[in-house]
């Protein structure tokens, strides 16, 4: 065993999931979270306790998360099935946004969680948010598969129907925590509208910058920096570090 | 894109990369770049596409739609060994249906799941998918954790190190099961194919008849005579007892019968409780 320090369990968690771990750094060890370290009041990963948010929605959701993946990742499935059913709607919705088709939808939700199952042990909390993480693997699914579905023509066409802004509002009701929601919200609108264009047509198409500087009609180099720089400021704004 | 990457500039595609907004082939481009760069571009790398999805994620990925229902069955069923779990979790244990032993009134059963409130059975039949078992492989030797004589059955435990009771019950593939005994009272079983040890906590279990004392056996794979554990009075079994047994590799089940005091040498029948270690 590759820790230097062990945490001895309390008698009481013996017989169950045990709570409490040590970070164990070793490559091939498994790594697992100490529960009571701060986390961070955005979910941005920032090692910045910030006094505002501690407690807040956002806050004790990543630790929830946090630990339901590291059971998974231990074979638990009652872990597994509620994590599934706190985070479903989101990952079937980012489906749907891009999918459309219901059961190709479907689908993708199965792969995401399948890929879940067989990868939590290696969640590692330092390399980002368990939300991060699992919207990832979702968004990669569901772009595979809708690349795969279909030729980068139909994509085109399609991402223009089925397109829409997503209103103040909405995002305000779909995002946990009220001020998180207000954040996100004032970040997005620093972008620029063709950063703001170009960005949404890659993550909801599924296009890939050629094709949404083909789309657009816009050269190549101007695309990547406006999805690039969209980000960067998005991220400067939103505070992640 | 190759160009840029052929000039050592992956960095400004971090951002494209996070929003999967390149194709299948500069993807892999990509991650061969990054697999053979030096340790600091590929930190920086990473650091930055973490940052990126971290921005997506808050700003882009807050769609929600409600998947049909019955979804999590499908993915429960899908998952390895899962066999038939349904997503309360319960899982059908096979059982000796009553009076199919090969011994009448043997009171041989199978393996129940115990209340939900039961900690010890609240763990799920598990295949090792995941854990390296070296991890949760200890060094059993002069510290070891259980002691067992003949003539008696005890358990001891060293403060300095986790005991071997606690590895298996925080060992990932751990299994549990509780077995009814005839008399009465209850034996759970939690084993650990990699820490390579069983725990047996006999519960409610009564005392055995005047003069007599409750013998168990482990019973080896090859089908030669089992070997005596050790031997439990009343007093023993008064409490709940749990007993440790090491290297359980080579042993199929765990059974228990009635001996006169001071145990015998071979078991007398009938077996009172007999609880497989084989998953």
């Amino acid at each position: 065993m590759r820790t230097t320090a062990r945490v001895r369990p309390h008698p009481m968690f013996l017989l169950g999931r045990p709570v409490r771990r040590m970070r164990d750094f070793g490559p091939e060890n498994i790594c697992l979270e100490v529960m009571d370290i701060p986390t961070p009041g955005r979910r941005d990963g920032s090692g910045q306790p910030s006094t505002e948010r501690t407690g807040s929605p956002g806050t004790l959701e990543r630790a929830h998360l946090v630990e339901l993946l590291a059971r998974t990742g231990r074979g638990d499935q009652a872990a597994f099935g509620e994590l599934y059913q706190l985070t479903a709607r989101r990952v079937f919705g980012m489906a749907r946004r891009i999918l459309v088709d219901a059961e190709l939808s479907e689908d993708a939700t199965q792969d995401v969680y399948l890929q879940v199952w067989k990868t939590a042990a290696k969640y590692d909390p330092a390399a980002g948010s368990p939300l991060a993480w699992l919207m990832t693997i979702a968004h990669r699914r569901a772009v595979d598969k809708v690349r795969s579905e279909q030729s980068s023509s139909d994509r085109e066409a399609r991402y223009g129907a089925s397109s829409h802004v997503v209103e103040h509002d909405e995002v305000a009701e779909a995002v946990t925590g009220r001020i998180e929601a207000e954040a996100v919200v004032e970040c997005l609108e620093t972008l620029t509208a063709t950063q703001q264009e170009s960005v949404r047509m890659a993550y909801y198409g599924g296009l890939t910058y050629r094709e949404v500087a083909a789309k657009l009609g816009v050269a190549i180099p101007t695309i990547k920096s406006r999805i690039r720089d969209g980000l960067l400021r998005l991220k400067n704004c939103l505070g992640v570090s | 894109m190759q160009t840029d990457l052929d000039h050592g500039r992956v960095l400004e595609w971090a951002e494209l990369y996070a929003l999967d907004a390149v194709s299948g082939l500069e993807r892999e481009a990509i991650d061969d770049y990054i697999s053979a760069t030096s340790a600091s571009e590929r930190d920086a790398f990473e650091d930055r596409v973490r940052q990126a999805r971290e921005a997506i994620t808050a700003a882009y990925a807050s769609d929600e739609a409600e998947p049909p229902p019955g979804l999590l069955d499908k993915i429960l069923a899908q998952l390895p060994d899962s066999g038939a779990t349904d997503s309360s979790g319960a899982t059908a244990s096979p059982g000796n249906s009553p009076g199919s032993s090969a011994t009448a009134d043997s009171g041989i059963t199978g393996g129940n799941e115990a209340p939900a409130q039961d900690e010890l059975s609240a763990r799920r039949r598990h295949r090792a998918d995941s854990k390296p078992s070296h991890t949760r492989r200890w060094i059993i030797g002069a510290a070891a954790a259980a002691v067992i004589a003949v003539g008696s059955v005890t358990v001891a435990q060293n403060a300095l190190e986790p005991s071997v009771q606690e590895k298996v019950v925080e060992a990932g593939d751990v299994r549990s099961e509780t077995i009814d005994i005839k008399a009465g009272g209850r034996a759970k079983l939690a084993v650990s194919k990699s820490v390579n040890a069983a725990v047996v906590t006999l519960q409610d279990v009564p005392a055995p008849p005047p003069g007599k004392v409750y013998q168990m056996w482990r019973l080896p794979e090859s089908g030669a005579a089992p070997e005596s554990v050790g031997v439990m009075t009343g007093e023993d079994v008064s409490d709940s007892l749990a007993t440790v047994l090491k290297d359980i590799e080579d042993y199929s089940a765990v059974a228990i019968t009635v001996e006169p005091e001071g145990g015998s040498e071979s078991p007398t029948l009938p077996i009172v409780a007999q609880i497989p270690l084989e998953t």
